[in-house]
């Protein structure tokens, strides 16, 4: 039964995908390569793409940033979280500079880091650091405000060392906020991080996007595009298979 | 001895305790009783300084603190033997064991809470609290939410495990019962702010008849 209900709904998911490439196609017909080019001359450049030493440098330096960016918000995201969780103190001193870095579209930030860091590389990693704290700092403080108080009470009456609260009450109790933070970040961060080398410069995928659409190679920027989602949707997909494991 | 000074607690704006007094003698086990909202719970964070009072000293017998609070507390992710390990000073596998064994819980160590009832969580709450064999154990209406044979069962166990080294208990109780099986003296608490209207002694195995009739009134008045 389980199964079946799964095969309707992957055969109903297919067959929407499938309508969509025929309306490509039919729409694709009417209009030149340069304004909607045809799926099959699509996968056609993806291919010759896939065999090009610049489109791998491409992706690894978009991979590779966008990496750093991740790691480096996740750090200080959840340290800054934690302390805010805390102390009522910190919190009231830390949350004020999140909320405004939050609040500053990313798009700006790029316009600074062009000023700020030129086009030397770097900014990409900036940018992506200053859209991803915020997301791990709110989730981590608001995991850590949430932390059973009886259960830390509990520590407090047996005299457990900080150690086994941390690993046991708080790790417990961290790892759902952190799981969603994520898994948001994740799919931000890599939008985040093509739309900054577009902007910006200095190599990756979205400087190639850039120069593909500078030469209106528009089924260049639609076998970028595809990667792009297809890359994006990969990340999510493993990540939350890593995440479920990890429960 | 547990000592109580001239303590005195207010919440919101109410006061609790005034200059309020106490001493409890080791290796006692003292019950009180009293209506709710008295401040029988507020009295045992203060001994466990999870609050601190606006003034009045508080001096407790020196060594590790036991408390069981009304609902077990257990760490979910952690097995029944790791919860009681989790608060043990250093771990004695062979008296952990020997307390699984007399709690009836020695099959059940590997089980998580989910996986217990509530008279067998309650159960290992108590281990938890004993294990290290603290010198001043607070429980707070501990048996409140298990039915009559689960709470005779349990209050067996508190005797069997209170005799294993005597420590000194301080027993927050709504059941008369329960104070006059396991107290060697009872206290009934009244009055806002909180005061002592009844102080009771065991006389060698059992309460002066009177002294219990003098209970029952004193809780149906306050």
């Amino acid at each position: 039964m389980k199964t079946s209900i799964t095969m309707n709904s992957l055969l109903r998911s297919t067959g929407s995908m499938i309508v969509l490439i025929l309306f490509w196609i039919i729409l694709a017909t009417n209009y030149p390569d340069v304004l909607l080019p045809s799926p099959i001359v699509v996968v056609s450049v993806l291919f010759k793409l896939l065999g090009n030493p610049v489109f791998w440098s491409a992706f690894f330096i978009t991979i590779l940033s966008f990496l750093i960016g991740i790691l480096l918000s996740l750090l200080l995201g959840s340290i800054l979280g934690i302390a805010a969780g805390l102390s009522n103190k910190l919190k009231d001193f830390i949350k004020p500079l999140i909320t405004l870095a939050q609040s500053i579209p990313p798009v700006s930030w790029m316009l600074f880091t062009v000023l700020w860091f030129g086009e030397q590389g770097g900014a990409q990693i900036f940018i992506i650091f200053v859209t991803l704290v915020p997301i791990f700092f709110f989730n981590v403080m608001k995991g850590i405000l949430q932390t059973p108080q009886e259960l830390l009470e509990i520590a407090q009456c047996f005299r457990v060392s900080r150690k086994k609260v941390i690993r046991d009450i708080y790790f417990p109790q961290l790892s759902p906020y952190l799981h969603s933070a994520l898994l948001i970040a994740v799919g931000m961060g890599w939008k985040t991080i093509v739309m900054s080398e577009l902007i910006v410069g200095h190599g990756g995928i979205g400087q190639q996007l850039s120069q593909a659409r500078v030469f209106f190679d528009t089924p260049t920027v639609f076998a970028w595009t595809i990667i792009l989602a297809l890359v994006g949707l990969a990340m999510e997909f493993f990540l939350q298979r890593l995440l479920k494991q990890s429960i | 001895m547990l000592i109580l000074e001239n303590l005195s607690f207010s919440r919101n704006q109410k006061e609790i305790f005034k200059q309020f007094q106490l001493q409890i003698a080791p290796q006692t086990v003292t019950c009180i009783l009293g209506s709710s909202g008295i401040g029988k719970t507020t009295l045992l964070r203060l001994i466990a300084k999870f609050i601190s009072p606006d003034s009045g000293l508080i001096s407790s017998p020196t060594g590790s603190l036991g408390y069981v609070f009304q609902e077990p507390r257990l760490l979910p992710s952690l097995t029944v033997f790791e919860n009681i390990a989790w608060v043990s000073e250093t771990v004695d596998v062979e008296r952990i064991n020997q307390l699984l064994k007399i709690a009836g819980l020695y099959h059940n160590k590997a089980h998580y809470p989910h996986q217990l009832s509530g008279g067998m969580k309650q159960r290992v709450s108590l281990i938890r609290a004993m294990v290290n064999q603290p010198a001043l154990l607070l429980m707070d209406e501990p048996f409140q939410s298990l039915d009559v044979r689960l709470k005779k069962e349990m209050l067996q166990l508190v005797h069997t495990l209170w005799l294993d080294y005597q420590p000194t208990v301080l027993l927050v109780t709504h059941d008369l019962h329960e104070a006059l099986f396991l107290g060697q003296r009872i206290l009934i608490f009244g009055n806002s702010p909180t005061q002592i209207l009844g102080d009771f002694t065991k006389q060698s195995s059992a309460f002066h008849p009177n002294d219990c009739l003098k209970m029952k009134e004193l809780l149906s008045e306050s």
